[in-house]
């Protein structure tokens, strides 16, 4: 099996299955576009070593998976936040490396790993009051005080008046 | 989608409420040097749409509040379509008439594990009820002080339990207030007794959220003066036929033959306002007018409640309804009020509707109060101590002494089974 070998953002290169690589979207395209297997590393500018061994790995186990459906509303309907178990184990990393592993499947365009990544963040949210979300992910209540009033404003109803 | 890019054409039903944007910091679409300090709000724009897009829709209003670009996010069209219920144009609930409806029209009882509903074209369904008030998960709770809060109540399986997961959100929260409540309001989770420790119900406060303020209602119904809008139309005249509401019977009718608008049900604010001695003429006849009333049950209906009309002002009508109405039945002035929308209960299969178009789910929002802390009062007390005399039907010692210390819901299923020839041990299955 032909392998090509990847060159992460800090200059790292990684050797990999033709067939995994082009589990990545992106990839799969620009070796379309090449025409033959490169003989020199392909360079993926926005992914540092460990989070593209991340990808690799991730894209290893699913290399049998079927491709996901063309048509992004297909499954649309059926959006639920079921994770595999193996996928669930994959995601238990830090908050840094799960944004991180979310980006570059954004960047390199492998929808499924996109998915699990969103979900895994999605059930993060669920069940958790505002403060408790912003807790979770150390986000700052930086609605502006002219918004907090606007809102407070429309929200006047529920005080004693 | 980014929020500063157009994206496709919404629903003709959603164009009616603009989007309220809140100042969000300008964000690249896709990052092209590694942040330092990588956080969620570090994610292009729609990376965060992508992950709200999994939650449910009644963890929309949580998420709004926590930051200006979920609050303005959670605005677009293909979440709002989340917080709505299509409606069936039918009366019936019944799971068996639904599929049947669903097969035949493509209309469907909207769950909220679906994303953007589609109607048989594929295209966006028309929103029906709000997800608050068609679903019996959101409480309004208005204190003596007259300071209103406003709670979802989500019931979620407790263990794995028919077939269901762990956590898996089952339906709306239909049960007896009191029977969970047992001391206070600020009891944030408890257990449903019935459900034998298996459905835990949590509650989340949502009084902030800027969606209460931003989600309208849609209603369309017969008898009315409005037009049907555009796309209805279109539906109506697909050859198929529907089950729907006429003044003296329910039945099937190709729907293209109609030729009377579907439009807003204008309700009437004096039946809020007036509410418990309003609703024994408004609700449908029987022999004595006494029976024909539900304890703790008070239709509600506003004026003011129209197409456009926002979740939030609903909720101030009602609050402005219970703080007025402040003798009900007896009771010497709600010491907290909670408040809970249903829709109305289902229909004996087959059975004409009763004359009273009233019933009708689109137009008739029913508002469950319960006196909750009178009641954990007496209950704390172990004796129900009112000044109605023992004739006040909304009165805690009707819930309790009525029938051998039966609970309040056990005597409405009574009422359903007289007044709608319904079984009520259905309903036994659910709890």
């Amino acid at each position: 099996m032909s392998q090509i070998t990847l060159l992460s953002s800090d200059n790292v290169e990684m050797k990999v299955d033709k067939e995994v690589a082009e589990r990545s979207i992106l990839i799969k395209n620009m070796l379309e576009d090449v025409g033959e297997t490169p003989d020199q590393a392909i360079p993926i500018p926005n992914v540092n070593e460990g989070v593209l061994r991340k990808v690799i790995e991730w894209c290893e186990h699913h290399r049998n998976d079927p491709p996901p459906p063309a048509d992004e509303d297909s499954d649309s309907r059926k959006k639920s936040t079921d994770i595999e178990e193996w996928d669930q184990k994959f995601m238990q990393v830090d908050q840094e490396m799960l944004f991180e592993i979310i980006l570059a499947a954004n960047y390199l365009d492998i929808k499924p790993l996109l998915d699990v990544g969103c979900k895994t963040v999605a059930n993060m949210i669920k069940g958790k009051s505002p403060e408790e979300i912003r807790k979770t992910f150390n986000i700052q209540n930086d609605f502006t005080p002219e918004e907090e009033d606007q809102i407070r404003r429309e929200n006047e109803w529920a005080e004693d008046r | 989608m980014l929020l500063d890019t157009p994206g496709p054409a919404p629903a003709a039903t959603t164009t009616t409420t603009s989007i309220k944007r809140f100042k969000i910091r300008p964000k690249p679409n896709v990052l092209i040097t590694k942040p330092v300090g990588m956080t969620i709000c570090s994610l292009p724009m729609e990376i965060q749409e992508e992950i709200l897009s999994h939650l449910l829709w009644y963890e929309h209003f949580a998420a709004s509040m926590v930051c200006p670009e979920w609050a303005t996010l959670l605005q677009l069209p293909r979440f709002r379509q989340k917080r709505y219920c299509i409606e069936t144009w039918t009366e019936s609930e019944s799971e068996e008439d639904s599929e049947t409806i669903a097969q035949e029209m493509g209309f469907h009882r909207y769950h909220p594990d679906e994303t953007v509903p589609k109607d048989l074209d594929d295209r966006t369904a028309e929103l029906g009820m709000h997800g608050l008030l068609g679903t019996g998960t959101m409480v309004l709770s208005v204190r003596e002080t007259g300071d209103a809060r406003v709670y979802l109540a989500i019931r979620r399986v407790k263990e794995s339990w028919k077939g269901k997961n762990r956590g898996e959100y089952v339906g709306p929260m239909m049960g007896p207030y009191e029977e969970m409540f047992p001391f206070d309001v600020g009891l944030r989770r408890c257990r449903w007794k019935r459900d034998k420790q298996k459905v835990e119900i949590s509650f989340h406060e949502i009084t902030g959220s800027p969606l209460l303020a931003t989600d309208t209602q849609f209603y369309y119904g017969i008898e009315t003066n409005e037009e049907v809008p555009k796309h209805v139309q279109a539906r109506i005249k697909k050859d198929c036929k529907s089950k729907y509401w006429a003044n003296d019977s329910d039945t099937w009718k190709e729907i293209r033959e109609r030729e009377d608008d579907i439009s807003v049900r204008i309700l009437d604010k004096d039946f809020l306002t007036d509410g418990i001695r309003s609703r024994v003429r408004h609700r449908c006849d029987v022999e004595y007018a006494d029976e024909t009333t539900v304890p703790g049950v008070l239709p509600i209906s506003s004026a003011s409640i129209d197409t456009g009309t926002t979740v939030q002002e609903v909720l101030e009508c009602i609050k402005e309804a219970l703080t007025e109405e402040q003798e009900l039945d007896g009771l010497d002035g709600p010491l907290e009020c909670w408040a809970t929308f249903q829709e109305f209960w289902p229909q004996r299969k087959g059975e004409s509707g009763p004359e009273d178009v009233n019933f009708h789910p689109r137009r008739k929002i029913f508002l469950s109060l319960w006196n909750l802390s009178r009641w954990s009062l007496d209950k704390k007390k172990g004796y129900v101590d009112c000044t109605c005399d023992g004739d006040a039907r909304h009165c805690a010692c009707q819930w309790l002494t009525d029938i051998d210390d039966e609970p309040w819901f056990k005597s409405e299923m009574r009422y359903k089974a007289r007044v709608f020839d319904y079984d009520a041990s259905d309903d036994d299955e659910d709890y």
